[in-house]
């Protein structure tokens, strides 16, 4: 068999990986290789005489044909990105590149193209660098990936969730981007702070009242669930609210009903409830402090939001994402953090999680005046030299120790011109105990 | 009733997630009606504007399994990989023959035919 013979050719289009179609004039199928029946699911004897666009089901089909591009220009396209929709309706991305196909005298008789399922890469970019995003939550840590894989899911439902986390882990950023995955999406979502209100401002506050329920009330007032109208109420700090209120949220729940403060009339809530706590319901079940059936109503679905110190590879993907916002918020052009300052805050604990970082971000975007966040900017508790003048400033020991290590070891490194012996000498330490340290305080040095 | 087709070259569309008119028909009339564009982008908002139009059935080509069921979420019955003209998958689906297989994009014969839908 001679290797330019059709027979030859055949076989090494059956044996790529990559799909391959040939097309006539009229966009009909008239060849379709081995991966191209895996890649759409579509078999040879179905695929062929059809229109390739039936066929192939790219996002480029109706729109931006690329073989119709090439044929009419007569110019090859390669690895230009779509995704395919195969037989099983599962979207698949693909790379394609385009040709005009001639034959023996060189006459036009249709075109080629070849498609490559970009599946497996994507997975491997995602897991390699990817930055996930769901509404305003970013992180690519490992630790996160429950929560989004969790949260469409959720999204495609209209069952109660209970948001778990720590002040600052973003419960109601979670809970926005629910909403806004959700079918609800253009309906109004309304959050409320249950532990911001005393408890008969809160009843008031949810359920609304009518004029002259209580002294002051002088008109009707509509509550969050009649504004939530049929769209998501996010009830944050839910293990906070009193008995009473308890009794009330549960018949919401229940029978999805309720009646404003003063008022004999029923009022139907088509609201999505997202309920949201940092303490741990179950225990406070136990202790009697909160209903049983509450709860059970309530934790139909629990999504744990991790702490920013379990997630401190976040760290610099969080720092750029504020970065870029404050730039945006008060017109500056700040590129970054030093590696000293970028330093400290590896070793800092985070307390107060995302929103410490975000507000110690915001805070140095107001002292620093050039390109750099250097650790002058940062907030003196992060310096190691916090003067301690209230109980809310005292970082605890652990951190302080940490900060401090950070900070006198990276002194020293900038001292010895980043030399690790003749710091590990000038710290009365040996070497490998330095690169330890430096391991372990997650200090970012220059190459 | 209304029923709602997504349209391309005076065919069904390949992909409804990236489909740019839809045809729009009271099902008691006798001829197609309102021929409409899509909202471009995010696809969910293509579903979304159906629902806003009280689409009760929808007619397309290949849809991805996650707007396939935000769709039936919203109560839009969906018709699948439907291929072939537009008047005669009309017909079709008037006569409620539209389970045949000449009427199943390529791939999607045999399991339209076994359960009368894809996937």
């Amino acid at each position: 068999m001679s290797t330019d013979s059709p027979a030859t050719t055949q076989a090494i289009l059956e044996s790529i990986s990559d799909g391959v179609f040939t097309v006539d004039d009229d966009w009909r199928i008239t060849s379709f290789n081995r991966a191209a029946e895996i890649i759409t699911g579509v078999p040879r004897e179905e695929a062929m005489g059809q229109p390739c666009s039936e066929v192939f089901r790219s996002s480029m089909c109706e729109g931006a044909c690329a073989l119709r591009k090439t044929l009419e220009t007569g110019q090859s396209m390669i690895a230009h990105p779509c995704f395919l929709v195969n037989a099983e309706g599962e979207r698949i991305p693909a790379s394609v590149s385009t040709a005009v196909l001639k034959d023996e005298n060189g006459k036009v008789i249709g075109g080629v193209e070849t498609f490559r399922d970009l599946s497996e890469l994507e997975t491997l970019r995602k897991q390699i660098s990817g930055r996930y995003t769901l509404g305003d939550l970013v992180s690519h840590s490992r630790a996160m990936q429950p929560v989004f894989e969790m949260t469409s899911s959720v999204a495609n439902s209209d069952i109660t969730a209970l948001i778990h986390g720590d002040t600052g882990t973003g419960k109601e950023l979670l809970a926005r981007a629910i909403h806004g995955m959700s079918s609800r999406a253009g309906k109004p979502f309304v959050a409320i702070n249950c532990a911001a209100l005393p408890d008969t401002l809160l009843e008031s506050e949810l359920f609304g009242y009518k004029k002259g329920a209580f002294t002051g009330a002088v008109q009707d007032r509509e509550g969050r669930f009649a504004q939530a109208k049929n769209g998501t109420i996010f009830l944050d700090e839910i293990g906070e609210i009193s008995p009473a209120v308890q009794v009330r949220l549960l018949r919401v729940l229940q029978e999805r009903t309720y009646e404003p403060l003063g008022s004999n009339e029923t009022r139907r809530s088509e609201a999505r409830i997202i309920a949201a706590t940092h303490r741990d319901l179950a225990a406070l079940v136990e202790s009697g402090e909160f209903r049983e059936d509450l709860f059970y109503r309530i934790n139909v679905i629990r999504i744990d939001l991790p702490p920013l110190r379990d997630r401190k590879e976040d760290l610099p993907l969080l720092v750029n994402h504020f970065i870029e916002r404050f730039n945006r918020i008060h017109n500056k052009a700040i590129e970054g953090l030093s590696i000293g300052a970028n330093s400290l805050l590896m070793a800092h604990n985070w307390p107060g999680n995302v929103r410490e970082l975000e507000n110690m971000i915001e805070r140095a975007f107001v002292l620093c005046n050039g390109t750099k966040i250097e650790i002058r900017h940062l907030p003196q508790e992060l310096q190691g030299s916090a003067p301690v003048t209230a109980a809310s400033s005292v970082p605890d020991i652990g951190t302080a120790r940490r900060s401090a290590e950070a900070q006198a070891i990276f002194q020293t490194l900038e001292k010895n011109n980043f030399n690790r012996l003749a710091t590990a000498k000038e710290l009365g330490i040996h070497k490998t105990t330095l690169y330890r340290k430096i391991k372990a305080l997650g200090l970012t040095l220059p190459k | 009733m209304k029923a709602a087709i997504t349209e391309w070259q005076n065919r069904v569309a390949p992909v409804f997630d990236v489909a740019g008119t839809v045809l729009l028909i009271e099902t008691d009339a006798e001829e197609l009606q309102e021929s409409i564009s899509l909202p471009s982008g995010n696809p969910r908002n293509k579903i979304a504007f159906l629902k806003e139009q009280e689409v009760d059935v929808l007619i397309c080509g290949a849809i991805t399994r996650r707007m396939r069921e935000y769709a039936e979420e919203l109560g839009i019955r969906i018709n699948p990989f439907v291929s072939g003209e537009i008047d005669e998958v009309w017909d079709a689906w008037r006569n409620g023959t539209l389970d045949q297989a000449c009427y199943s994009m390529p791939g999607c014969r045999r399991c339209r035919r076994r359960k009368g839908q894809c996937s």
